[in-house]
C-alpha cells in the first residue's frame, strides 16, 4: 500500500524531526511541552525543502525531502542547544516517547486506513496540485508564494516524495495535537488551588466541547490551512505564555526554550497563508506587551530569532528564485513591506520597557493597547469606508449565520461579555486579561485587513469566516481558565493539584 | 479596615455572589452550545467527509465542480506519458473537446457569478509541469481506433470520462509527448501518446 506508507511516513518523519530538533530543550519544555511541540516543529522541514529545491534547482523528491528533514532536525537541535540547552527540572521519561509515538502513529494509521477527507476547490487546485508541481519541478511559483502560502504545497510535495498521492492524514493528526496543546495549556493556567478532580473536569469539558463543534469537526479532516494555522497559532501563544508567565517566569533557560518554540511556530503560522504575517502580529504584540511588564530582551530575541529564521530561509528562497514577484493577492513588494513592518514591530518591542513607566498597572496598559487598536480601525475605516461597511456586514453575517457556525459565536460573544462585566468573580486575572487581549487583537487585525483589502462574501467558504476558527481554541483556553477561577471562588481554596 | 490584599468576609461573599452570577450565565450559554452540538447531525453545514483513500483522482472526483475535469486530464496525461509529461498538446479551442456538458456530468460551477470552463490550461497545466502546447489538429479519435486500443488493454480509465492511453512498450514508443483527443460523440477524452497519434 504505497499511499498508506506515504501519508504515514510524512507524519512519522515530521514527528522524528521535531523530536530531534527539540531534544536539547526537552527537560526545559517538560514531557508534555516537548512531545506536543515536536510534530508542529517537525513539519517545518517541508517548506524548508521547497526553499532547498528553489535554490539548488533540484526536484522535490525523496532525496531533498530527506535532506530537509535532516537539516531541520540538526540545525533545530543545534539552535536549541545554543539558545536554551540546560538541565531543566522536568523529567522526560523514556516511556513518554513510546506513549506519544504510539498515539500519533496510531492516529496516523487509523486515519490512513479509514481514508476520509473533507475537501474543496482549494484542496485540489491550491494545495495538492501545486504540491505535485513542486514534486515535479522543485520550483516555487507566483501562485504558490503569492496566493496560497508555501507551507502546504511543500508539505503535499513531501507526501509525494514519500510515495503518497493525496495528502490527508497529516491534518487530523494536527487536530489531535491542537486539542492536546489546548488541554496542556488550560491545565497550566487553571488556579493552582483547584482540586485535581475539578481540573480534570474543566479540561475535559473544554476539550470535548471544542472537539464536537461543527467547525472543529470540519477542519479536522479538511485539506486546507485552517487546522494547521489554529495549531501553530495556539502553540505560539502557549510558548509566549510559558516564556513570560508560566515556567519561564522562574527559569531563564526555560523561558528561552519556550520563546524559541513560539518563534518557530509563528514562522509556520506566517507561511501557511498569505495573510499569516498579519495575524502573526497578534503573538508579537502579546510578547511586546508582556515584555513591558516583565522586561527580558533575551526572551524576545529567541522568539524573533525563531520566527525570522523560518522566514529568512523560505521567503529568502522565494525572492532569490522569483525576484520581486507580481501576484494579485500578495506581491513580492507587499511581502517585503509586511516583513519589514513585522521587523519594525519586533524591534519596537525591545523599547517597550521604556514606555512601561507610563502605565500604572496591567489594566491601563492593556486598555491603552486596545484603544490604539480602535484608533487604527477608525483610521483604516476613514481610508476606505465603503469597503469597511461591506466587510463588516460580511464578517458579522458569517459569524452569526451564513458561516455555518451555529450557536458558537453567540456563545463566544455572550461569554466574553459576561466575563468582562463580572470579572470580580475570579481572583487571578493575569493570564485571562492577556488571553482576552490576544483574542481581541486577532479580530482587530481581521477587521483592518478585511476592511482595507478583502471584503469577503456571505458564505461558509468566506476567507474571514474560516480563519476566525484560528482564534477559537484561544477563547476556549481563556474561558476554561475563567471557569477554573469561578469554581475556585465558589468552592474556596482547598487542596492543590 | 483591612490590610491590603486581604479580603474581608463581606468581600469574599460579594465575590462569591458575582462568581455565582457569572457561572449561571455562562452555564446557560454552555447549555446552548451543548444543544447546538447535540443537534449537529441536523445542522452541520460544512462539506461532509468523503472516502478518497490515497488517490488524488478519487479526491478530485468527489468535488462537484466541472473544473475537476481538468485534474483528470492532467493526471491521465501523466499516466499516458509514464509519469513525466514533456508536452501536452491541446486544441486551440478547448470548448471543442469539453465533455463536461454531456453525460450528466454538469454541475454548478461558477465563481463570482461567472460560469467557469471545465477545461482550463491554468488548471491542468501545473499537473504537466506547465508544458502545454496549443495547436490546430484533428482531435477526434475514431470509434474503430478506440475499439482497437481497448482490445489491446491500452485504456486506463479516470473519473469523469477521461482515459489515458498507455503504450504497451513504453520504453520505446513513449517520449512523453501527449495529445488530447475526444471521441466523435464528445463523451470521452483520451490522452494519447503522440507516437500513437500518427499510427492512429
Amino acid at each position: 500500500m504505497p499511499g498508506f506508507s506515504g501519508n504515514f511516513a510524512l507524519v512519522t518523519v515530521s514527528l522524528l524531526v521535531g523530536w530531534i530538533a527539540l531534544w536539547p530543550c526537552r527537560r526545559l519544555l517538560g514531557a508534555w511541552g516537548y512531545h506536543l511541540a515536536a510534530y508542529p516543529i517537525g513539519l517545518l522541514a517541508w517548506p524548508v525543502g521547497a526553499a532547498l529545491t528553489e535554490v539548488t534547482g533540484g526536484l522535490y523528491q525523496l532525496g531533498i525531502a530527506a535532506l530537509a528533514a535532516v537539516l531541520v532536525a540538526l540545525v533545530g537541535s543545534l539552535t536549541c542547544w545554543f539558545v536554551a540547552s540546560g538541565h531543566g527540572d522536568a523529567s522526560v521519561p523514556t516511556w513518554t516517547w513510546f506513549a506519544h509515538g504510539a498515539v500519533v502513529l496510531g492516529l496516523a494509521g487509523v486515519f490512513s486506513a479509514a481514508g476520509y477527507s473533507v475537501l474543496g476547490y482549494d484542496s485540489v487546485f491550491h494545495y495538492e496540485m501545486w504540491g505535485l508541481w513542486l514534486f515535479d519541478t522543485g520550483r516555487l511559483t507566483l501562485r504558490i508564494v503569492g496566493a496560497y502560502g508555501m507551507f502546504l504545497p511543500s508539505m503535499h510535495a513531501a507526501n509525494r516524495a514519500f510515495g503518497g498521492d493525496w495528502t490527508f492524514v497529516v491534518y487530523p493528526v494536527m487536530a489531535a495535537h491542537l486539542l492536546a496543546l489546548l488541554g496542556y495549556a488550560l491545565w497550566r493556567t487553571l488556579p493552582a488551588a483547584l482540586t485535581r478532580a475539578w481540573g480534570v473536569a474543566i479540561v475535559s469539558a473544554t476539550l470535548v466541547l471544542l472537539a464536537t463543534t461543527s467547525p472543529f469537526l470540519f477542519h479536522t479532516l479538511n485539506v486546507h490551512s485552517h487546522m494547521a494555522s489554529a495549531m501553530y497559532f495556539t502553540l505560539a501563544i502557549i510558548g509566549v505564555y510559558e516564556a513570560f508567565l508560566g515556567l519561564g517566569k522562574i527559569a531563564d533557560k526555560t523561558a528561552l526554550a519556550w520563546s524559541l518554540v513560539a518563534g518557530l511556530s509563528l514562522g509556520g503560522f506566517a507561511l501557511l497563508r498569505t495573510d499569516g504575517f498579519a495575524y502573526a502580529v497578534v503573538v508579537l504584540a502579546l510578547a511586546a506587551v508582556l515584555n513591558m511588564v516583565d522586561p527580558n530582551p533575551r526572551r524576545l530575541l529567541a522568539l524573533h530569532g525563531g520566527l525570522y529564521a523560518v522566514i529568512a530561509i523560505t521567503y529568502g528562497a522565494a525572492f532569490i528564485g522569483l525576484g520581486v514577484w507580481h501576484e494579485d493577492r500578495m506581491s513580492g513588494k507587499m511581502a517585503g513591506t509586511v516583513i519589514v513592518l513585522t521587523l519594525l514591530i519586533s524591534a519596537a518591542s525591545y523599547a517597550g520597557p521604556w514606555f512601561s513607566r507610563w502605565f500604572r498597572n496591567r489594566q491601563t496598559l492593556l486598555l491603552t493597547v486596545v484603544g490604539l487598536n480602535f484608533a487604527a480601525i477608525v483610521g483604516a475605516y476613514v481610508l476606505r469606508p465603503a469597503g469597511f461597511e461591506v466587510a463588516m456586514t460580511n464578517m458579522v453575517g458569517n459569524l452569526a449565520s451564513a458561516g455555518g457556525y451555529g450557536f458558537l459565536w453567540y456563545f463566544i460573544a455572550g461569554s466574553a461579555l459576561v466575563t468582562l462585566v463580572l470579572r470580580q468573580g475570579w481572583a487571578d486575572h493575569e493570564w485571562t486579561d492577556y488571553a482576552l487581549y490576544a483574542f481581541f487583537q486577532f479580530f482587530a487585525i481581521a477587521v483592518i485587513v478585511h476592511g482595507l483589502v478583502h471584503e469577503g462574501r456571505l458564505s461558509r467558504a468566506d476567507s474571514f469566516s474560516r480563519l476566525a476558527f484560528h482564534a477559537v481554541p484561544l477563547f476556549f483556553w481563556y474561558l476554561g481558565t475563567v471557569g477554573g477561577g469561578l469554581v475556585q471562588t465558589l468552592t474556596g481554596p482547598r487542596s492543590t493539584r | 479596615m483591612r490590610r491590603a490584599g486581604i479580603a474581608t468576609s463581606e468581600e469574599r461573599l460579594a465575590s462569591r455572589m458575582v462568581a455565582l452570577a457569572a457561572t449561571v450565565l455562562l452555564a446557560s450559554l454552555f447549555v446552548g452550545l451543548v444543544v447546538d452540538v447535540v443537534r449537529l447531525p441536523m445542522r452541520y453545514e460544512f462539506p461532509r467527509p468523503v472516502r478518497t483513500g490515497d488517490s488524488f483522482a478519487a479526491a478530485a472526483d468527489t468535488e462537484g465542480r466541472n473544473r475537476m475535469l481538468s485534474v483528470m486530464v492532467g493526471l491521465a496525461a501523466r499516466e499516458a506519458a509514464g509519469g513525466r509529461v514533456e508536452r501536452l498538446t491541446v486544441p486551440t479551442d478547448l470548448s471543442s473537446v469539453n465533455i463536461a456538458d454531456k453525460g450528466g456530468l454538469e454541475a454548478a460551477d461558477t465563481f463570482g457569478g461567472v460560469a467557469q470552463p471545465a477545461l482550463d490550461a491554468r488548471l491542468f497545466g501545473p499537473l504537466v509541469r506547465g508544458r502545454v502546447a496549443v495547436a490546430e489538429y484533428d482531435h477526434v479519435l475514431a470509434a474503430a481506433k478506440i475499439d482497437a486500443l481497448d482490445e489491446q488493454g491500452a485504456l486506463r480509465p479516470y473519473p469523469r470520462g477521461v482515459l489515458a492511453v498507455v503504450v504497451p512498450d513504453a520504453a520505446t514508443a513513449n517520449d512523453g509527448n501527449i495529445v488530447l483527443m475526444v471521441d466523435a460523440a464528445r463523451e470521452r477524452l483520451y490522452l494519447v501518446p503522440s507516437s500513437l497519434v500518427s499510427e492512429l
